[in-house]
């Protein structure tokens, strides 16, 4: 009996194995098969109960700093903190939140009033964002009031750590939510948004208790690069203080400058400040005004107008130009004649010039005389080449092509053009202009942006004129800087080149140039301007152009107004860019080196 | 030659002859012939392993992602703080700023500093009104 209830049957263990082996298989089958099915056609109710239970959040990446040429920071995103409530929350817990006192702390530290808290408070939400981006003190105090149902969220804020002007009108500025909305904000947006990442955070099914270990980021955030502009902070800061005083001075309601390199076209400063009428406080600009405003700028555009003269074999820079006092133009019937004037020669003569000291005096016959002999189309021709009537390389957001119209279109248009009125550009297209005849008659446009390698980020540098006809209207430049209108903008130890202008503006509300009278004299609206070039013995090193609107004082001219600011401004950034003078800095290029040009005796 | 004493007293051991017997027993007490029991104690024992091990491995990766975002945190807390310094430097750096900490420090512009003029003995006008300085009363 014994040996039978402990007897081994093979066959009986077999089957058990047998058995084993397909149940376990079967339950793992079962299993994968469940998987399965979970995952091609996953239950909607298990999906939603699931899903609720994982939040996807965004990992914001932080904006990218705009930086000067040397690296110091002109805007940069830096962690704030917005105030946060659960209104709902404070409202429905009865009397257990004194709301009174809650409302008082926070009025006293928030940039919002006693009402305002207390109405956003009573909103029946969960999320009532009270504060955005608030100063760190103000959020630390907030923290220590410790107050039930009040947080601080986390958000970026984009500071200008060089003040209130600090070439804001040049870098625009960004929304609540970092999104650029103006200058160049917005035109390298997406350069400097950087990327946002995407995290996946698990908690429990009851309650809001994150899952250890629950917090996976999906796709990793980037941050938004760095900019880096051809700004030089320090001269930017100048150029600002400078033309606000300039302002002060001449009594005007706007003034503009750019200082660039003239070979690579970077920007070391472009600043603008006005007057605000309401309360007659000057200060900068929000917009940039060298690249959005136009304006007819007078007699800057004879040097243009000059170089399409040469550059065409219209005019030999070695011939006598017969230079009427006035000049008669006449206009469509029953108008009468417009008269154009040299002041400098007595009334029904004609003096035998030079082009060069046409230039120097800024003779208005003069030039017109030479633009006659150039003729419409070969005039046109030649603005178009220096890329008036089109947006500069800049492509600054919202900047003007200016207006160039039709030539031929009416009998003033040559004369008037010519003399750099009936034609509107801005201000960096006139400062391109220059630099190209700087360049060597090469236009390498202008840029805003910082390039170790000295290529223009701009564009293709395009062949405007030939070098010839560019080195001849350097040296007539330096004339009028060293015996024209412009010998306020020399500098000790620099060769300068330049051209003064003083255009008359339209007046507004009344039309033409006359804006009133006074007794006998006529009420203009004058603009006054100064182009010039810097040189040492490197060669053309520094260029700039300076803009007074509607100066009223006793001086009005861009000799007498703009002049002196050039000189001011460039004496500044020639010490901050390191620029040596000639020789030892105690020569006087500018009278020692007057070129032959202007030496030859009028007849 | 005299034969060596040692080798003398070598003498190879007899050979055993008792037979190394012993009791084989009938196989009575075999129950499985596939040993499915000791497989199952051993699968059991090896999954028992494996459990604690994955749960060791859950709970240092849970611990190691704690430390990981504790890491995460104070990296983004630093960038915090830097990128407020930098921005603080930036401004103390800046002329506004250099003028601000200036003012601040009693220096003043120059355009606000008076100069004094030379003034010839006996050019000096004589002073108008009383004498603030002055220690007689009826002087101020």
């Amino acid at each position: 009996m014994k040996s039978e209830r402990t007897s081994f049957h093979p066959q009986v263990a077999l089957w058990r194995a047998i058995v084993t082996f397909v149940v376990v298989v079967g339950a793992f089958a079962a299993f994968i098969w469940r998987l399965t099915d979970l995952q091609l056609s996953p239950d909607e109710a298990l999906l939603n109960n699931a899903g609720s239970k994982i939040i996807e959040e965004t990992i914001e990446a932080s904006r990218g700093a705009i930086v000067d040429r040397h690296g110091r920071p002109l805007a940069l995103s830096v962690p704030r903190f917005n105030v946060i409530a659960d209104a709902r929350a404070i409202t429905s817990s009865g009397g257990t939140i004194n709301r009174d006192h809650m409302v008082d702390a926070l009025a006293a530290l928030l940039p919002k009033d006693r009402e305002q808290i207390a109405a956003a408070l009573s909103i029946d939400k969960r999320y009532v964002r009270l504060a955005r981006q608030v100063e760190p003190s103000v959020s630390e105090k907030v923290q220590q009031l410790n107050f039930t149902h009040i947080y601080l969220e986390d958000d970026l804020y984009r500071t200008h750590p060089n003040g209130s002007c600090s070439a804001l009108e040049i870098l625009g500025d960004v929304d609540t939510d970092q999104n650029g909305i103006s200058g160049l904000e917005k035109k390298y947006d997406g350069f400097l948004q950087g990327k946002d990442g995407v995290a996946l955070r698990q908690f429990q099914p009851k309650g809001a208790v994150q899952i250890p270990d629950g917090f996976r980021v999906v796709e990793a955030h980037t941050p938004g690069a760095e900019l880096k502009l051809s700004i030089d902070r320090n001269i930017q800061y100048e150029a600002e203080q400078i033309l606000i005083r300039a302002l002060q001075e001449a009594h005007g309601s706007s003034a503009i400058a750019v200082i660039s390199n003239p070979i690579n076209g970077e920007i070391y400063a472009m600043a603008s400040a006005e007057l605000n009428p309401e309360n007659g406080e000057l200060g900068c600009t929000s917009y940039n005004r060298a690249a959005v405003w136009t304006y007819e700028p007078g007699s800057v555009m004879k040097t243009v107008t000059l170089a399409g003269v040469f550059e065409h074999g219209a005019w030999s820079v070695e011939d006598v130009v017969a230079v009427p006092a006035t000049i008669n133009i006449a206009r469509e019937a029953g108008v009468e004649d417009h008269v154009y004037q040299d002041p400098s020669i007595a009334w029904g003569q004609t003096h035998q010039v030079l082009p060069a000291e046409i230039l120097a005096r800024s003779s208005n016959t003069g030039t017109i005389v030479l633009a006659q002999e150039l003729g419409a189309d070969r005039l046109q021709d030649t603005f178009e080449r220096f890329g008036f009537g089109t947006r500069t390389g800049l492509a600054f957001p919202g900047e003007s092509s200016g207006i160039l119209g039709d030539l031929d279109s009416d009998s003033l248009m040559l004369s008037n053009t010519a003399i750099g009125q009936s034609v509107a550009v801005t201000p960096v297209q006139l400062l391109q202009a220059y630099n190209t005849l700087a360049n060597k008659g090469i236009s390498a446009g202008l840029t805003l942006l910082n390039n170790p390698d000295s290529v223009p980020s701009a564009g293709v540098a395009e062949r405007v004129v030939s070098q010839n006809t560019a080195a001849t209207m350097m040296s007539m430049m330096r004339g009028v800087v060293s015996s024209g209108t412009g010998k306020q903008a020399q500098i000790d130890g620099y060769l300068v080149s330049g051209k003064t202008g003083t255009a008359w503006q339209p007046c507004g509300d009344v039309a033409g140039y006359v804006c009133g009278e006074i007794g006998e004299e006529k009420v203009r609206h004058y603009t006054a301007t100064f182009v010039g070039i810097v040189e040492n013995e490197q060669g053309p090193v520094l260029s700039a152009i300076v803009v007074v609107d509607n100066p009223k004082g006793r001086n009005y001219g861009g000799g007498s107004v703009a002049a002196p600011v050039f000189a001011e401004l460039m004496e500044y950034a020639l010490r901050q860019l390191h620029l040596a003078p000639f020789g030892d800095g105690s020569m006087f290029p500018q009278r020692v080196r007057a070129l032959p040009v202007n030496e030859v005796a009028m007849p | 030659m005299l034969a060596n004493p040692k080798r003398q007293n070598l003498v190879a051991p007899k050979p055993t002859t008792a037979p190394q017997l012993r009791l084989v027993k009938e196989q009575t007490k075999k129950k499985t012939k596939f040993k499915l029991g000791p497989l199952v104690i051993a699968f059991s024992i090896a999954m028992i392993l494996i459990s604690f091990a994955e749960v060791w491995l859950v709970v240092d990766g849970i611990h190691q992602q704690s430390k990981i975002d504790q890491i995460g945190d104070e990296i983004t807390e630093l960038n915090s703080i830097r990128l407020n310094l930098v921005a603080q430097r930036a401004w103390h750096d800046s002329p506004v700023g250099l003028t601000d900490t200036a003012t601040k420090t009693g220096f003043v512009s120059a355009i606000d500093v008076p100069l004094l003029p030379v003034v010839a003995e006996g050019e000096l006008a004589p002073p108008e009104g009383t004498n603030p300085f002055s220690l007689n009363p009826s002087e101020q």
